[in-house]
């Protein structure tokens, strides 16, 4: 098999059992254990909103209904037991029965040509809404079959006070059902994929009847190994961005409606959104609860796949998703298996390549040199030598090489010079020259240097599986596009007969080389834009990152903007706020609202992974440079 | 086996398509409408200049493909080959053809369609369309809709391709970021009758198209790929 972190596999596997050895359960848990338990999950409108590549199109694969019972048909699989204990906390599972019947609907650039239609809005949205209610009843239908069930031996169950609209989608017989859905589809394609859109008066009688399935279907019965099973129909409209807003409105409006007794999820991207949602930390619908028909809190179930709250434990818990996604991609990798290579954390070498004695002599004497110039006694010297061993002697995880201790005393000593008046110094008394406050090392510190080393002798800085993880904005398919490099690279040396571990030098190039290709071959809207402003931003991290005292530890990777500014930006801003919508929207960069510093809410504009690594800035978060929004549009004038 | 299509169609190249202009066009009786791209690519005029110099009734439809955040550059360039189109016997319509919604969906070819549905045809001979410097999200459109319009109306239909692959690839492309089709070329994609049918796939391989391509590789699910052959066009080394 080719190496399929190079694609997401879970995207083209076609064999269900292939996709279900890949598939990670823990973003079940994480995201949507919780509102199934409070009932939120399956009798109201759900969104589910994420960045590219976040794995939305991979959880809803997990529900549709084949999958499911090719899930619950390997019941002595121990390697699905987690992932139908998953389903379980989700009550798509009970007792290894399906309970629910899910189907997916891609919605893509074909519904988007209705708003084209020189139709007034109602008929346009009416159109769209009929095509999507044909599909879903084509699609429940063909995934019951595709999960082993005849279509006579289905039967729909319709709402009690249902009778009327029976008639109008077809009977509940599902040949006649499906029969109806397929007129209907026909009928609206032929408008939408006409060259020339017809007259109104011209549309096919099918094309705009009264056909509402969703209003009709409760639920739908089969025969599973002679045991009747009620399965609650679930319809998945995956894609929804592609959407005009107007339809997407429309389209959530329906949705939102309490009358419908299926399940219905809708998946989409950030750039759906208005640029207020998006940049405002205000939730998808919120601020359209003015619309008629829609009332938020009580309607929608709006589940974000990354949120801007509790981001240590987000982060935490990308970690053990990436991980364990990692392991068993390389599990489907016949070279690394036979040799029992399980684990991507075992290829990642974590000792660290320490600079040369040549460099290391040369860093030495830049350090003696800022001693002597600035006449800095042994005995102060000697005095944060011992706190730099103090700290990494303590600190059991940090890589603490002569360099890194090296760097760190600099570091130490551009602190002290800072606090110290420079006349004090003269005087040369030790009481004269105490700081005011002790200077310590810490992790800032020693992230600092290590920071200070990349630059100054690229030293190695970017290896080890958390670092890997942090780099990919906790986003899959980044992930999977830099891990892609790295078990490449292991596989290759497994075939010229090496070890395969992946040394720290080795790894740092490697990500490196990929975060560069990713940033170039970004290509999305308003891409060279955001490419040209997160190049600017990052210079001026990159600037401050590289001072002698380190003063924001191992440097800033975002620019803080006063949160009350920031939040006027949709407003007095259209242009810049849509260009940082699109840069939100695809992982360019990170939000972090009400950011609190300095007794002050900052919005953090952070970069994301690949441009963290590109520039060689730190992946820890909270170091950023203050700014004010006239600064922001100032790089944004230079680029427009 | 039925006949191709274009089975009918006559086709010439190089040489022989400019015999081809400087003979069938000069006739006393053509009263013909070119339909062009009225952009930034030089390719733009070179069948407008060589119609001018032979026809005696001649008129043109611009389509100005418009895309969000152009270069100076670009509309210095398209500014310029409008210009020259500026001449004393010609009756020149320039129509802005949004590529984009506001929304980013692509639009081009059904605003190209509407541009060239509003444009009167009313007594000429011969419609060229100069697909040169349009893209294909509009060029097709117009063509299958100009195709369709005339075999009602008992016009001849000419489509003109200056080639210049070195150019071709000079031109940075802006992809949409969902797959769609070019309007008016879905068939019965899509549809519940058709979902067991293969699908095949030919790319046309480009540089700098990769993540166009993966998009569209991802895209047909059940496809199966024919992709170890460049379809069609001049041989690398052209470039």
């Amino acid at each position: 098999m080719a190496n399929p972190f190079e694609k997401r596999a879970t995207e083209y596997l076609r064999d269900d059992e292939a996709f279900l050895a890949v598939v990670t359960p823990e973003p079940l848990v994480t995201f949507f254990a919780k509102p199934a338990k409070e009932g939120r999950l399956y009798d109201r409108l759900t969104t589910i909103v994420g960045t590219p590549g976040s794995g939305k199109t991979t959880l809803a694969r997990l529900f549709q209904y084949p999958t499911v019972k090719t899930l619950l048909r390997n019941q002595d699989a121990s390697a699905y037991r987690p992932l139908v204990d998953a389903l379980t906390e989700c009550q798509a599972i009970q007792d290894w029965r399906p309970l629910v019947a899910a189907c997916r609907l891609p919605l893509e650039a074909e519904y988007r040509e209705f708003w084209e239609f020189p139709y007034p809005d109602e008929l346009k949205a009416g159109l769209m809404i009929g095509l999507l209610q044909a599909r879903a009843v084509l699609a429940w239908l063909r995934s019951l079959q595709a999960g082993g069930h005849s279509l006579d031996a289905i039967t729909v169950v319709p709402r009690p006070d249902a009778e009327a609209a029976k008639i109008a989608i077809g009977g509940m017989a599902p040949r006649d059902l499906l029969e109806r859905a397929r007129q209907i589809e026909y009928s609206i394609y032929r408008t939408s994929a006409a060259l020339v859109p017809p007259s109104i008066a011209e549309l096919d009688a099918d094309a705009v009847a009264a056909y509402r399935p969703l209003d009709v279907i409760d639920e739908f019965i089969v025969d599973n190994d002679g045991e009747k099973l009620s399965l609650r129909p679930l319809v998945i409209f995956d894609d929804a961005h592609s959407l005009h807003p107007a339809q997407l409105l429309a389209l959530h409006r329906w949705l939102a409606r309490r009358e419908l007794r299926v399940a219905r999820w809708v998946l989409m991207r950030l750039d759906a959104l208005s640029p207020s949602e998006v940049l405002t930390a205000i939730d998808p619908v919120a601020d359209r609860t003015g619309e008629p028909g829609l009332k938020k809190t009580r309607e929608v179930t709006d589940i974000w796949r990354q949120s801007r709250e509790d981001r240590g434990n987000q982060r935490r818990a990308f970690r053990r998703m990436a991980r364990d996604m990692a392991d068993r991609y390389l599990g489907q990798m016949e070279i690394f298996a036979r040799r029992r290579l399980n684990s991507v954390t075992d290829l990642l070498g974590t000792e660290p390549d320490s600079l040369s004695p040549s460099d290391l002599e040369r860093l030495g004497r830049t350090v003696g040199s800022v001693q002597r110039r600035h006449r800095i006694g042994v005995e102060r010297r000697g005095e944060f030598e011992a706190e730099v061993n103090r700290y990494v002697e303590a600190s059991s995880k940090e890589d603490g090489g002569d360099d890194v201790r090296l760097a760190m005393l600099s570091i130490l000593l551009h602190r002290y010079l800072k606090r110290v008046p420079q006349r004090s110094l003269l005087e040369d008394t030790e009481e004269a020259n105490a700081p005011a406050r002790p200077i310590v090392a810490d992790s800032g510190v020693a992230d600092g240097a290590k920071i200070h080393l990349l630059h100054q002798f690229k030293r190695p800085y970017y290896y080890g599986i958390d670092t890997l993880c942090d780099a990919s904005s906790e986003n899959a398919e980044q992930f999977l596009q830099l891990a892609a490099r790295l078990v490449a690279q292991s596989e290759t040396l497994l075939i010229r007969g090496k070890p395969p571990t992946l040394r720290s030098g080795q790894q740092h190039h490697l990500l490196r080389e990929r975060a560069t290709e990713i940033v170039e071959q970004w290509d999305f809207p308003h891409c060279r834009t955001v490419r040209r402003m997160a190049d600017r931003i990052a210079q001026q991290c990159v600037e401050k990152s590289l001072e002698q005292n380190a003063s924001l530890g191992g440097g800033a990777n975002a620019i803080g903007i006063p949160q009350e500014e920031f939040e006027a930006i949709p407003k007095e801003y259209p242009d810049l706020a849509r260009v940082l919508q699109f840069a939100v929207a695809y992982n360019a960069l990170t939000l972090v609202p009400n950011h609190g510093t300095k007794k002050r809410l900052w919005c953090l504009i952070e970069l994301g992974g690949a441009l963290v690594l590109h520039h060689g800035l730190t992946l820890r978060r909270g170091g950023f440079l203050e700014r004010r929004t006239a600064d922001l549009l100032q790089i944004f004038g230079e680029m427009a | 086996m039925s006949e191709l299509r274009w089975g009918r169609c006559i086709e010439h190249r190089g040489d022989d398509a400019r015999t081809f202009v400087a003979e069938y066009f000069a006739g006393t009786g053509r009263r013909v409408a070119l339909v062009a791209g009225g952009g930034f690519d030089p390719r733009a005029v070179a069948l407008f200049e060589e119609l001018l110099a032979v026809c005696k009734s001649l008129r043109v439809l611009l389509l100005r493909e418009e895309r969000p955040e152009p270069a100076r550059e670009l509309l210095e360039r398209a500014t310029a080959n409008l210009n020259r189109f500026a001449a004393d016997k010609v009756e020149v319509t320039i129509a802005k053809v949004e590529i984009f919604g506001p929304d980013n969906a692509v639009v081009g070819g059904r605003n190209a369609v509407n541009a060239v549905a509003a444009y009167s045809l009313e007594g000429v001979t011969d419609v060229v369309v100069d697909v040169s410097a349009l893209s294909v999200g509009t060029s097709y459109p117009i063509v299958r809709y100009l195709r369709e319009q005339i075999a009602r109306e008992a016009k001849n239909l000419h489509v003109f391709v200056a080639l210049d692959p070195a150019l071709d690839e000079a031109i940075r492309p802006v992809a949409s970021d969902s797959v769609g089709f070019v309007h008016g070329f879905r068939g019965r994609w899509a549809l519940d009758s058709t979902s067991g049918a293969a699908k095949l796939w030919m790319p046309q391989l480009a540089r700098g198209r990769n993540s166009a391509l993966q998009r569209i590789h991802d895209f047909p699910r059940a496809a199966r790929h024919v992709s170890d052959c460049p379809v069609p066009f001049t041989p690398p080394s052209a470039g």
